[in-house]
């Protein structure tokens, strides 16, 4: 098996490491791939944090390892499923469904993340609250660990290690392949009810009165340092009776973390304004409330400038989930925090979630708000703050988007991380798959 | 059309598949091992509804049961690809007989046998294609890639003498002269001019199989490049060291 050594960045460019990496195109050499002592799988490599590299460990590439190997697509029925190697990118797995009238029914922001990506965070789409997570949808998959060999996980099969693996940051081995169940949807168009709203605590209450009458619900608000915060809340739905269908092929701009950083706070100020003005979340009250399902689903992958904030090193992005039950104590100590101390945060992204949290994984009864802040000293201090305010409200940081959290503060987050921990080593006592993360987190 | 493609599962030979499928065409992949070409095989028949067979054949030790198995399809074939190469790196001056055995089954005996093998139902058809993957290597010997480049001058040689005996049917014969390709051949490799994309070559391969001529460069600028390389005068060539 050829290998070379590269440097690996985050799609922030903010943590760099060199190592040994291979990208094996058949299965032999992909086992092979695994014999160095320490390694860890890629699926994109798009993530925030650096979850699919570390300095001394052997970073293995899942690119090639894209097919899709089975489809059982009724068009009778209201679910099918779909068997991929778990390389594929979400944009080929939706491209090939959507022309045979379904999607998965959980599809994170772009569509060039991987399925393997999106199993290991256990990630989630715009529709939480209706669907889960990604890992809700997977009904078995096959993993490879050099030293137990090729595993079939579900529910029944292994069911422990089909845990430790959903969510489990590519810590458990290699996902080769995994049946996914589809859903069969009624159009391919969405119509979004869009609702100017000023203050957080209006957009929740919206949102968890509405979640039965929406598709797909996310709330876009600007932060800013007023008392009022802005923003739009979108309500999505099929928009049934629109024939209009997508085309099968996928285009869009490929993103590449490793292109040289710059840094400059000017920019930020100057971008951010012009995407507060720009962005889709904000102009949808002029846009055309009838959008195809794909633009809805992955809006990124129209708005290139947000990621060249992120790959300019000027923005950082951060989600937190608070429960239910102190959402509204949250949101108003934050807004004390912001306007006290006058930090930035711009684009905020609200979304109610739902589910039981277990282990490592971004899941729970509550609300998951995402925002962006500039990466300048003094947002690392509103981080900081923002990291015991969690503490404190039992919110959840979630862990492969923030690439600062320290093993302290997740340990005092995440209940389950002692128990994750402890089946990691129980299952794999060689510890044989290490990431920066999975260093910086003592796992 | 039905394509018969040498070393299908992966670089070159799996990006034609991908080109092949995608326009209709129904394909039977070869390669040393059936567990990658079974997921690829899925793979075209669902996304593009072809119909796609596979067969497992090594060429490093082809036996009559894997022959046979080709024979098995061997009728509707109408266009055969030998893609399947291999070259190392140590292949500079004296290599191991192992490895020089490997690499001369590979790149040329395994291809002239399997070329041999389908040739006579070739000929039933009006129209059939031979389309055998060169090198730039082939272009003029040199101390690099030797054994490597030499079958594969071989081959191209073994072609043209193929072309020369059926000229008057309707089998065409296709030589390309494949310049770097960013395939896990040269994986980590550095070159002097840039790596193509395997499925950019691909394109460039199949729309070449429709023009007239013998020899194809991929992509087209290597031809000059190649000219100039040949006519160098041999008191200069000796010095040079790529
Ligand atoms: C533009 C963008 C939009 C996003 N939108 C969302 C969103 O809407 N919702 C959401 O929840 N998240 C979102 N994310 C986060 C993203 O879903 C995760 O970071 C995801 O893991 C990235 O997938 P990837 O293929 O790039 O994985 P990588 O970054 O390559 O790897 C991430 C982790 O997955 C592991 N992994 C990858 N493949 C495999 C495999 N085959 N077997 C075992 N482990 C594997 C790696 O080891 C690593 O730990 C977004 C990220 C970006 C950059
Ligand atoms: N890569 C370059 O830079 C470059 C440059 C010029 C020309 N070429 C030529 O282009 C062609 C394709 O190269 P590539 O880069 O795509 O190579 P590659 O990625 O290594 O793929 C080689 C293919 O050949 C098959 N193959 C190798 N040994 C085989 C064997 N013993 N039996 C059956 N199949 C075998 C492989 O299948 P299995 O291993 O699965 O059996 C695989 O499908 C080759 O002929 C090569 O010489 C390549």
């Amino acid at each position: 098996m050829k290998t070379a050594s590269r440097t690996f960045t985050t799609i922030g460019q903010d943590d760099l490491a060199r190592a040994e990496w291979c990208a094996p195109d058949r299965y032999r050499d992909l086992r092979a791939s695994f014999s160095a002592p320490n390694s860890i799988v890629q699926g994109a490599g798009l993530s925030y944090a650096s979850a699919s590299f570390a300095d001394h460990s052997r970073t293995v590439s899942m690119r090639h390892f894209d097919r899709i190997i089975a489809a059982e697509l009724p068009q009778d029925q209201d679910w099918g499923s779909v068997t991929v190697e778990a390389g594929i990118t979400l944009g080929k797995l939706y491209s090939f469904l959507i022309s045979r009238g379904y999607v998965p029914s959980v599809c994170a922001g772009h569509p060039q993340l991987s399925v393997g990506g999106l199993i290991a965070s256990d990630a989630h789409g715009k529709n939480q609250f209706r669907e889960g997570n990604f890992c809700s949808l997977i009904e078995e998959m096959k993993l490879f660990h050099p030293d137990h060999g090729e595993l079939l996980l579900s529910p029944a099969s292994n069911p422990e290690v089909f845990e430790l693996t959903c969510g489990g940051f590519g810590l458990t081995g290699a996902i080769l392949s995994a049946k996914i169940k589809v859903g069969r949807i009624p159009a391919q168009c969405v119509e979004q009810e869009k609702q100017k709203l000023v203050g957080l605590e209006e957009a929740y209450k919206l949102l968890q009165e509405n979640w039965q009458r929406a598709d797909f619900m996310t709330s876009t608000h600007d932060f800013g340092r007023t008392a009022d915060i802005p923003g739009t809340t979108v309500l999505a739905r099929f928009h049934r009776g629109d024939g209009r269908k997508e085309t099968a092929e996928f285009e869009y701009p490929k993103l590449n973390p490793n292109i040289e950083p710059g840094n400059n706070s000017f920019v930020f100020n100057l971008l951010s304004r012009f995407r507060g003005r720009s962005s889709p979340a904000n102009s949808m009250d002029n846009s055309d409330p009838i959008a195809p399902l794909r633009d809805y689903l992955f809006s990124p992958h129209t708005d290139w400038s947000y990621f060249a904030l992120h790959k300019d090193k000027i923005i950082v992005q951060h989600q937190v989930l608070i429960p239910a039950n102190a959402v509204d104590r949250y949101l108003n100590d934050l807004r004390t925090l912001v306007q006290q101390g006058e930090y930035d945060i711009s684009r905020t992204v609200l979304q109610i979630f739902r589910g039981n949290h277990k282990l490592l994984r971004f899941e729970g009864d509550g609300l998951s708000i995402s925002f962006d802040v500039p990466r300048t000293p003094k947002s690392e201090d509103l981080l900081k703050k923002i990291d015991a305010l969690n503490v404190a409200m039992g919110a959840r940081t979630n862990l492969i988007k923030d690439n600062r959290i320290d093993q302290k503060t997740v340990k005092a987050q995440y209940a389950d991380y002692e128990e994750f921990r402890e089946r990691l080593h129980t299952f794999d006592p060689n510890r044989r798959f290490k990431s920066k993360l999975s260093e910086r987190l003592g796992l | 059309m039905t394509s018969l493609i040498v070393g299908a599962s992966a670089g070159l030979g799996r990006a034609l598949a991908e080109s092949l499928a995608r326009r209709g065409q129904d394909l039977i992949l070869c390669s040393s091992a059936m567990e990658d070409l079974d997921p690829l095989a899925q793979d075209l028949k669902l996304r593009f509804g072809v119909a796609v067979a596979c067969v497992e054949l090594d060429l490093n030790k082809l036996d009559s049961r894997s022959l046979a198995d080709t024979a098995m399809h061997s009728k509707s074939i109408d266009r055969v690809f030998v893609v399947a190469g291999s070259s190392t790196h140590q292949d500079a001056g004296p290599v191991s007989d192992d490895q020089a055995t490997q690499l001369i089954r590979v790149n040329y005996e395994g291809a002239v046998r399997i070329i041999n093998f389908v040739l006579p139902n070739l000929l039933e058809h009006q129209a059939a294609q031979i389309v055998i993957i060169s090198t730039v290597a082939a272009n003029r010997p040199r101390g690099r890639n030797t054994v490597y480049a030499s079958s594969k001058h071989a081959l191209e040689f073994y072609v043209k003498g193929l072309r020369h005996r059926f000229a008057d049917t309707g089998l065409s014969i296709k030589i390309m002269r494949v310049g770097y390709l960013d395939t896990n051949m040269g994986f980590g490799e550095k070159r002097p001019l840039p790596k193509l994309k395997p499925d950019h070559a691909a394109e460039l391969i199949l729309k070449s199989c429709a023009q007239p001529g013998l020899v194809a460069y991929i992509p087209g600028w290597w031809r000059p490049l190649m000219i100039v390389h040949r006519l160098l005068p041999w008191f200069i060539y000796k010095r040079i060291n790529f």
